[in-house]
Order: structure tokens, then sequence, then C-alpha cells
């Protein structure tokens, strides 16, 4: 990997990964409450509020923030102190109930199987996994459901039963851990193309090739690509749910986790721009092709340079569910903000062959009737 | 005196059909009666009348017309003697017909024959009026022979068989052999006969070839397995939404695009020719012809000399 060269007053510097330790002590469960009756509080996506479904409050992200900064200081004595595991799974203590909560070392946020209230564990998402910024849920879980319940619209091969109520029930909401490079790239290319014009006297054809060799240099800028930081979720997946509309992007709050799981990252922003770079690369050289109008350009050399300007650790939405068929795990994920929903469906290899003859007799049929329709109509003198 | 003139007389009179060998062709006449002559399915228009009315009719079962003269009677029933067995073996006609016929085009001999052909009860006995005929025109300006099969004949001796019949007899009709040249022309009968015809064509009612339908079994389920094989490739492909991205377009900010550097350098030109060849090929196909009658036959394309 080339490394994060990050601009500063004109230098190329690498950004030097920050050790930071592992938080496996003293972590905090806290949860949405209503300020008002202190029941649990629900992100709406749709209106953007968090409502309480017991007294019908609802609340902004500034009243909510004001209403928090004065119990703060109340909130400390209250929680209990988590307990060290000897692996990497640690015990909370639900504030509501007080049952014990089970979570692995990247889940930031989760349920309390037994109350369902929300969990989220701010030491999880405190100093370097504090996300800058968050896109908030912008489409709610049913409509998850619904899309996922749409899959096989339009699929022939979809297995029987894949999308039932099951597996739909299985959606999950969860912010899933983003890096997002600001990328200057300049690219310095060679390509030769070849221009060629035809004419014709009498009966004799003419073909005329001018090659020319052109040299580009360009610089551009790339915001925000978006590399997926949490090494459970597929990269191939994530980038599949693009892209998000970053006009959505809010300053990061507790707050808008409630109702939903989320993860802290686990790759840091140096292994994973790896990925970003190898895009910006391919884009970048294409954008400079397509300055170069002699005929199909064929790079005959090629340079480029990449400066990260800024990157920035964001938490994004998406819907997740995994459905077991076959033995085998198949994952989807919507994205929670524009609604795209990806994912491999398992093929019904039953339905694929009867498909296969059925399109194999038909075309076959139809072809012998076009010949035999061509012989009727004048083919056969 | 008087006595030598009668004696001279008599004796002319009695020399005379000793000298004269070569029998001529009897004609009939054709009227609306006869129906022009024609005993055939053909319907016959005002057009075709005419036609038939310029046609010789002529007794079917004689089977050598030589209105040219150009055979001796021993050497008309030598050949007669030949052809009939083989019409028989072959159930199709075997004609030869020598005529002296003025004409403008090469084509003007194959309709003359093939109006002699229909306008006359030849192949009657066989379901599409099968036979060959050889003929010899002996217009002393330019003359001519050709071959020409009828009805289901065609299938045996179809034009690229006739073409090489005609370059075979061209020495002998040339010569004026014409009696080694018209055994040779049975002999090559007699051999195409026993060859194998036009397997992927037939003749239809009116005596046109026409081309077998064929299935083509092989190339349908080849073409059939290619829209088969893209039908299914398609939709599985739409059970496939995950795609790795290898591109950053869509966050690339378009403002921030600056060429510093452009050079377009020509570093070679050159010109290429070809010349169109005037010369063109063929299809592989063979077809019928239409007479005046309405029905079909094949020629062998006929030669001068």
């Amino acid at each position: 990997m080339a490394g994060i060269k990050k601009e500063e007053s004109k230098t190329e510097e690498k950004v030097t990964e920050v050790k930071q330790p592992r938080v496996k002590k003293n972590s905090t469960a806290i949860d949405s409450r209503c300020p008002g009756c202190g029941s649990k509080l629900t992100f709406d996506p749709k209106k953007g509020k968090w409502t309480c479904k017991y007294c019908n409050s609802e609340y902004t992200i500034e009243e909510l923030e004001t209403k928090y900064k004065s119990a703060a200081s109340k909130e400390k004595n209250e929680h209990k102190h988590l307990e060290e595991d000897e692996g990497n799974y640690f015990e909370y203590n639900c504030p509501d109930c007080g049952a014990i909560i089970v979570a692995d070392e990247q889940t930031s946020a989760t349920f309390c199987v037994y109350c369902g209230n929300t969990a989220i564990l701010k030491n999880k998402l405190a100093g370097k996994f504090h996300p800058t910024y968050i896109i908030p849920f912008k489409t709610d879980v049913e409509e998850a459901k619904k899309a996922f319940k749409n899959i096989s619209k339009g699929r022939m091969f979809v297995p029987k039963d894949f999308n039932n109520e099951e597996n739909i029930e299985k959606i999950r909401g969860i912010y899933i851990p983003f890096w997002l490079y600001n990328i200057m790239y300049t690219g310095d290319i060679v390509a030769r193309g070849d221009d060629v014009t035809h004419w014709t006297v009498g009966r004799t054809h003419y073909t005329k090739t001018d090659t020319y060799e052109m040299q580009r240099k360009a610089n551009m800028t790339f915001e925000k690509v978006p590399v997926d930081g949490s090494s459970r979720f597929d990269n191939d997946l994530m980038n599949s749910i693009e892209p998000f509309d970053y006009e959505g992007l809010v300053d990061y709050n507790h707050a808008y986790l409630s109702g939903f799981l989320a993860e802290k990252y686990d790759i840091d922003e140096q292994d994973s721009y790896d990925d970003a770079q190898k895009r910006v690369v391919n884009s970048g050289e294409k954008e400079i092709l397509a300055t170069c109008h002699h005929g199909v350009p064929r790079i005959i050399h090629n340079e480029h340079n990449n400066i990260v300007r800024d990157f920035y650790y964001v938490l994004l939405p998406v819907y997740m569910v995994n459905v077991k068929y076959m033995d085998k795990y198949y994952t989807f994920a919507m994205n929670g903000q524009t609604g795209k929903f990806v994912g491999n469906i398992p093929l019904n290899k039953a339905k694929v062959v009867i498909v296969s003859i059925i399109t194999f007799l038909i075309s076959f049929g139809l072809i012998e009737l076009v010949i035999y329709l061509a012989y009727i109509w004048g083919g056969n003198k | 005196m008087r006595k030598i003139r009668l004696i001279l007389i008599t004796l002319c009179l009695l020399l005379l059909p000793i000298t004269v060998t070569k029998a001529e062709v009897v004609t009939k006449e054709r009227t609306a009666e006869n129906n022009y002559g024609v005993s055939k399915k053909w319907d016959m228009t005002q057009e075709s009348i005419e036609y038939a009315k310029k046609t010789p009719y002529v007794d079917a079962s004689k089977k050598i017309y030589d209105f040219s003269d150009i055979l001796t009677d021993e050497e008309e029933q030598e050949l007669y003697n030949r052809i009939m067995p083989l019409i028989k073996e072959y159930n199709m006609e075997i004609i030869i017909l020598t005529y002296n016929y003025p004409y403008s085009k090469d084509s003007d001999n194959s309709y003359f024959v093939s109006d002699f052909y229909d306008f006359n009860d030849f192949g009657l006995d066989f379901e599409k009026y099968d036979g060959v005929v050889l003929f010899r025109n002996t217009y002393s300006l330019d003359p001519y022979y050709d071959m020409l099969s009828f009805g289901d004949a065609q299938l045996q001796y179809y034009d690229t068989r006739m073409s090489s019949i005609l370059d075979a007899l061209y020495n002998d009709i040339h010569a004026g052999r014409y009696l080694a040249g018209f055994n040779k022309w049975l002999d090559k009968v007699e051999y195409y006969h026993s060859q194998s015809g036009l397997d992927n064509y037939t003749v239809d009612d009116m005596g046109y070839l026409r081309k077998k339908f064929s299935p083509h079994f092989g190339i349908c389920a080849v073409i059939a397995g290619i829209i088969t094989l893209i039908f299914v490739m398609v939709n599985v492909k739409k059970n496939k939404m995950v795609k790795t991205a290898t591109q950053a377009a869509a966050y690339l900010n378009q403002e921030t695009f600056k060429l510093l550097e452009k050079n377009d350098r020509l570093i070679s030109s050159h010109v290429t020719s070809y010349t169109e060849s005037s010369s063109s090929s063929g299809g592989g196909g063979h077809s019928s012809f239409g007479g005046h009658s309405g029905g079909g036959f094949s020629s062998g394309g006929g030669r001068h000399g």
C-alpha cells in the first residue's frame, strides 16, 4: 500500500497511525430515554425526530442535547460498571431492567434481549472511535422489509420461500463505520490513438491511418470516496449500496443510534485507503483519456500521484439481513438513506434447468417456424 | 421418240421412291375442336394458343422428330430401338428433335423446344410429364443444340449435368456425325440416370424445381442454445446484485478538474488500398425456366456449332 499522504502546507506527508489502547474496562451502557417520562425513545427516520411512544413526546436533536446536558451529571452515578470478559466479549448491565447484555468488541449500539431497550455503548464511540459525521436513517424498517419482500419480482430463479416472513423479520438497521477520503489525483499519461479515414476512387478503396501520441497531465479532486471500515461486512456488498447522498451528513450524535445497531471500525484509515486509491486511479485515468480525441487511446506511459486532503470517520445507515439457504448464509443490505437494496440471491437450480429447457424448446420451435415461413414465402425457388 | 420419252418418265417414277430414303415428319392440324392438340393440364390462354399454333403437332409415339432430315430412316430406327426400352425402364420420355428454326436469341431455342414438348402429348403417361429432349437446330446462320428436361427428370438431368453432356457431344454434333452424337447423348442419359439426383430439390405440380424444406436441426439447435444461454445468463445475473466497485467517478468534483498539459503529436501516417475484383461468383442453386405453357423446364444452356 502506498500509504496515505495528507497535504499540509503543500508538503506531502504520510499520516502516521495513532495507536489507541483497546477500551475494555469501565464502558457504560446508556439508553435513549424520554427526558419527560423516562421511557424508551426511538428515532423516526421519516420525521427525523425522536419519539416517545408512552407520552407521545417528540424531540429534535437540539432539544435532546439540552435535556441530556442537564441530566449528564446525575447519569454518571446511575450506571453500573462493566465486568471484563476473558475474550473479546463484554458484559454490560441494562440501565432499564438490570439484565446482562453481551456484546463483542466492534458493537457500539445493541439491544437488551429482555426489555428491548437500545443500549448505546458510549465508550465504544469515544476517542478515535468517535465518528465525525453520521447519515441518519431516512427509510424505516418497514420499507426495508417491503424491499426484501419484493426481491423476487422480475427474478425467475429466486428460491421458494427465500423471502418469507421468517426471513423478513430478521432485518435490522445498522450504522456501518465508513472512511470517507478527499483525494487529489494527479495523472501524467501518454497514450496513442489512430485516426482512420476511408475513401474510394473507382473500384479502389483507400484507408489512411494517422497515429498520434497524446500527452496529458491533469489533476482533480475526488470528494468523500467511501470505504467500509468494518471487516465484518463484505466490501463489495457495501460498495454496491453506494452512493449515499452526502447532503444528509450531520454531526455525529449518539442519539441517532437509538433504535438501531451500530458498529465501530476495525480497519483503520491507512488500511482502508488502498481501496479508495484504486478506484480514484481508475476514474482519474478515465477522465484524462476522455480528453484524448484521436481514435481509441492506448496507454503507453502512466504516472499518478494521490494526495489525501481529508478523511472522515462516519457512520452510514444500512439495513441488513442474513438468510440461510442450503447451509450457506447470504447477506443482503439496503441503503438506509436511498433505499437501494443489494445482495446475491442464491439460484433455484431446478428452476434454472426447467426454464432452460422451456426456453430452448420455444426458441427452437420459433426458429424452425421462421425457416419454414421463409421457405413458403419464396425461399424455395 | 414418244416411246423413249414414255419409258424415261416411267423409269423416273419408278426410281423416285428408291432415291428418297428419308421419311418426312408427319404433322397434324391444331384446331379448337382438338384443344389445339394440347391434352395436358395447362390453362390455354389466347397467348398460349398462339404459341401452340406455331408449334408442330406430332404423333407423340415417334420419339424421333427429324424435321431437318439429318438422319436416315435406318438411323432413326436404330435410335428408336434404343430409346424405347429406356423410356419403359426410366419412366420418362426421351425425345430427339431436329429443326431448322431461325432464332435471334439463344433462349428462343429453349422456348421452341419447351413448347414442342408441352403442346404435344409427351409425358402423359408419367406423373409430371417427365422427360428429356435433345434438340438440334440446323439453322444455317447459327447452328445450335441444347438439352432440356421436364418434370421429375429435372432432378436427374439438371442444368450443370446437362451442360457437361452438351460439352461431350460437341465434336460429333459440330462435325455432323449425328448418329454418333445422339448415341453418345443416350449413353449420357443412361449414365446420369444411374447417378443420384438432387436430393434437396423437388418438382412442383407445374414442373418447376423447388428447394425442399430443410429443417436445419443442427443450426436451429445451436441458435436456440445460444438464445437459451443468453436468456438464462441475463436472468442469473439479475440474482447477482453485488458488484466490485472499481470506479470513483461519482465522487469527482468536476470543478476541480484541471488539464495541466496537453500535447498531440502525429507520429506516423500511412495509406493502404485495395481494388475490388470485377468478377463475382454466383449462387450454387438450380432453377427452372418457365415455358409458354406455364410449365417449368431445365436447360443445359445450349451450344453453338
